[in-house]
C-alpha cells in the first residue's frame, strides 16, 4: 500500500515533535525512519498507525492508497510491532497470534479450522511451531518479538509498522533477527516502516532511509545515497564515525575557518610526510579486534583522529603505539551550513 | 561443615538474615495468631460431640451462618464490581479533587465500625435520608438482610480498591494499543485482554473484602435489627453467648466460623493459583 503524509505537525505542550513533515512510502517498500531520540520518528510512526493524531493544521493529510484517512487518533488496523513486544501475557503464543483473527466481527471471521491453519502457517514462518503452547513469560526476548511480528501479520495488514523492534535485544540476536526480517520482507513484501536509532540496522535492512532530526526530514534516499552522499553534516555524523578537521578555505572564501569531515576509512596513514598536506601526529592507541584495524592518532594541535585500515595493510606497515605518523585525507566533505545539536 | 550444611533443606541465599527473620516470623505469628486460636480449640476440645453440635449447629446458629456468609458474598461481589470501577477511575484519570476522592476511599478503614453502623442505620431507617424515599418504593433496608449487605459493602470497599489499583497501574498501555491495531474494540479489549490480566488482583481484593465481612461486627449490629433466624449474624451470636458466660458455646460457634472461613479462603486462593499459575511461571 502507498502511504502519503502531507504537512504533518505534532506538538506536545511547548515541544515540537514533528514540524511540517511530508513523506511518501511506496507500495512494497521497507522504509527506515532513522534519527536520534527526540527526532520525531516514533511520533510519526504512531501517527501513521492512528495511535496518535497530528495537530489540526491547514493541509495536514494522511492518505492510504490515495484515500484520505480520518486524522483523529483511533487505531487503523495496521500491523504494529512494539519495542517491548506488548504480548498478551494471559494467552499462549498460539492464542496471541490467533487473537486478531478471533475478534473479527462474525461475518468476516474465519472458521476455527481456517484460523488454526493460518496460525500454524505463521508459527512455521517465525520458526516457533514447537512452543505454540507456551506463555510469553516463558520465552526469550527474540522469541517474543517474533511472536509479536506473527501476531501483527496474522490480520494480513496492508502496512507493517515496527517501532524499534530490536531495541531491547542483545547485539547478536538483533543481527540475526534483522536479517531474518529482511528475508521475510523479500518473501512477503508488505509495505513496512521501521523506526530505529541504529544506523547499522537501517543501512542493512531498509530499501530507503529517511533521516530525521528535530521533527524534520533531513534527507531521504537509498542506504547508498545517504551513506555516500550525505546532504548535511548531521546525516554524515549520524550514519557513522567522522573525523573533524578545522581548515582554512582558500580561493573563493576569504580565509574563513571551515570544518572538513572525513570517515575513518577515508584517511591514510604513512611514515613519510610526502607531498601535499598531511597532518603529523603520534599513534596513541591501536585496536585490531574487529573487521578493520583502528588507529588513534593525536595531532600536535591536540585533536584525536580515528583511522581505519584493512588488516593486511596494517600488518604490512607494522604500526605501533608511540610512533609518529602522517595522516592524509583521501576523501572528505565540507558542508556549507553546519548544525548545532 | 559447609558441605553438610548445603545438604539440608535450607537453600543458601544471597540475602542474609533468613534464620533470624524466619524465627521472628514464626514467633510473632504464634503469639499473635496461633496462640489465641489454640486457646479457642482447647475450649472446643473440652466439649463432648453432642454439646458441640447443640451449640454450633442449632437452627438459630445455622440461620446465622447462612445470613453471614450470603450477605458477605453479596457484599464482596458488589464491591468487586464497583470497587473495580473506583480503582479504574482513580488510576486512569486525574480530575479536580482527585486527592480527596482517593482519601475518601480509605475512610471505611479509619472510621470506628460502630460509628459507621450508627450513621448507616440513621440514613437507611424508614425515616432517614435514604430510608424514607426507599420506603415509599416499598424497599426496606434497615433491620433487614439488605441492611447487613449495605454495612458490609461500606466496610469492604477499600480492600478491593487498594488491591486492584496497583494492578491497573501496572497494565502496559501498549498491550491495549496492540489490541487496537488488531482491530479490537474497547469493550473486547477490556474483556479479553485487560480483565484476565487483572483477575488475580481482583480475586484477592474480593477475598479480602469477603473475609473482612465474615467477621464484621460493629457496623452490622446496629443496622441488622438482629432478629433471630432472620438478621442475626454469627459474630453477634458469639458475643451474646459470651455475655451469658457460655464460653464453650461461644468457642464452638467461633471454631466452626474459623474452619469455614479458612476453608473458603484456601479454596479461592487455590482456584486462583491454578488458573493463573500457567502464565505466571517464569522461564
Amino acid at each position: 500500500m502507498n502511504i502519503r503524509l502531507e504537512h504533518i505537525s505534532r506538538s506536545f505542550g511547548g515541544f515540537t515533535a514533528l514540524d511540517d513533515v511530508s513523506l511518501e512510502i511506496r507500495e512494497g517498500e521497507l522504509v527506515a525512519l532513522l534519527g536520534p531520540s527526540g527526532s520525531g520518528k516514533t511520533t510519526l510512526l504512531r501517527i501513521i498507525a492512528g495511535l496518535d493524531a497530528p495537530d489540526a493544521r491547514e493541509g495536514a493529510r494522511i492518505r492510504f492508497d490515495g484515500a484520505e484517512m480520518d486524522l483523529r487518533a483511533g487505531a487503523r488496523q495496521v500491523g504494529f510491532v512494539f519495542q517491548h513486544y506488548a504480548l498478551f501475557r494471559t494467552m499462549t503464543v498460539f492464542e496471541n497470534i490467533a487473537f486478531g483473527l478471533r475478534v473479527k466481527p462474525k461475518r468476516e471471521r474465519a472458521d476455527e479450522t481456517q484460523i488454526r491453519a493460518r496460525v500454524t502457517e505463521l508459527l512455521s514462518l517465525i520458526q516457533l511451531e514447537s512452543i505454540a503452547g507456551r506463555y510469553p513469560s516463558q520465552l526469550s526476548g527474540g522469541q517474543r518479538q517474533r511472536v509479536a511480528l506473527a501476531r501483527a501479520l496474522a490480520i494480513e495488514p496492508r502496512i507493517l509498522l515496527l517501532d524499534e523492534p530490536f531495541g531491547a535485544l542483545d547485539a547478536k540476536v538483533r543481527q540475526d533477527l534483522r536479517r531474518w526480517l529482511r528475508r521475510l520482507h523479500d518473501k512477503m513484501p508488505v509495505t513496512s516502516v521501521l523506526v530505529t536509532h541504529d544506523q547499522e540496522e537501517a543501512l542493512e535492512v531498509a530499501d530507503r532511509i529517511v533521516v530525521m532530526r528535530a521533527g524534520k526530514v533531513e534527507q531521504e534516499g537509498t542506504p547508498e545515497e545517504v551513506f555516500h552522499h550525505p546532504k548535511t553534516a548531521f546525516v554524515m555524523d549520524f550514519l557513522g564515525n567522522v573525523n573533524l578537521f578545522h581548515a582554512r578555505m582558500e580561493g573563493g572564501h576569504t580565509g574563513a575557518m571551515t570544518q572538513v569531515r572525513a570517515r575513518p576509512h577515508d584517511l591514510e596513514v604513512s611514515r613519510e610526510e610526502g607531498s601535499g598536506s598531511a597532518v603529523r601526529g603520534k599513534v596513541t592507541r591501536v585496536q585490531t579486534a574487529g573487521a578493520a584495524a583502528k588507529i588513534e592518532v593525536a595531532t600536535e594541535g591536540g585533536e584525536t583522529i580515528m583511522v581505519e585500515m584493512a588488516h593486511d595493510r596494517f600488518k604490512a606497515m607494522g604500526i605501533a603505539a608511540g610512533e609518529t605518523v602522517f595522516v592524509r585525507v583521501k576523501d572528505a566533505r565540507v558542508f556549507v551550513e553546519d548544525y548545532t545539536i | 561443615m559447609g558441605e553438610a550444611g548445603a545438604r539440608t533443606w535450607k537453600q543458601y541465599s544471597i540475602l542474609p538474615g533468613f534464620g533470624l527473620t524466619l524465627g521472628y516470623a514464626s514467633l510473632y505469628l504464634s503469639l499473635i495468631v496461633l496462640l489465641p486460636l489454640a486457646a479457642l480449640a482447647s475450649g472446643v476440645f473440652s466439649m463432648t460431640w453432642e454439646e458441640f453440635t447443640r451449640a454450633a449447629f442449632s437452627a438459630r446458629v445455622m440461620a446465622s451462618y447462612r445470613v453471614t456468609v450470603l450477605a458477605s458474598l453479596a457484599a464482596a461481589a458488589i464491591n468487586a464490581v464497583f470497587g473495580f470501577i473506583v480503582a479504574w477511575c482513580l488510576v486512569r484519570y486525574r480530575f479536580p479533587g482527585w486527592r480527596i476522592v482517593d482519601a475518601i476511599v480509605d475512610l471505611p478503614f479509619a472510621l470506628p465500625t460502630a460509628v459507621s453502623g450508627i450513621v448507616l442505620t440513621t440514613l437507611y431507617s424508614p425515616n432517614g435520608w435514604f430510608g424514607a424515599p426507599l420506603a415509599k418504593l416499598g424497599v426496606k433496608v434497615a433491620y433487614t438482610e439488605l441492611g447487613i449487605v449495605v454495612a458490609l459493602v461500606f466496610i469492604g470497599l477499600p480492600f478491593v480498591v487498594r488491591t486492584v489499583a496497583p494492578a491497573i497501574e501496572d497494565l502496559d498501555p501498549e498491550t491495549e494499543q496492540a489490541a487496537g491495531c488488531l482491530g479490537v474494540n474497547r469493550w473486547q479489549t477490556f474483556v479479553r485482554v485487560l480483565l484476565p490480566a487483572l483477575m488475580p488482583a481482583l480475586t484477592s481484593g474480593f477475598t479480602m473484602a469477603f473475609a473482612r465481612a465474615l467477621g464484621e461486627y460493629g457496623s452490622v449490629i446496629f443496622i441488622a435489627g438482629n432478629r433471630p433466624m432472620k438478621t442475626e449474624i454469627t459474630a453477634l451470636l458469639i458475643v451474646t453467648k459470651l455475655e451469658q458466660f457460655d464460653y464453650q458455646a461461644a468457642s464452638a460457634i467461633a471454631a466452626v466460623m474459623l474452619a469455614g472461613s479458612f476453608g473458603l479462603l484456601m479454596a479461592i486462593n487455590y482456584f486462583e493459583w491454578r488458573r493463573g499459575s500457567r502464565h505466571r511461571s517464569a522461564a
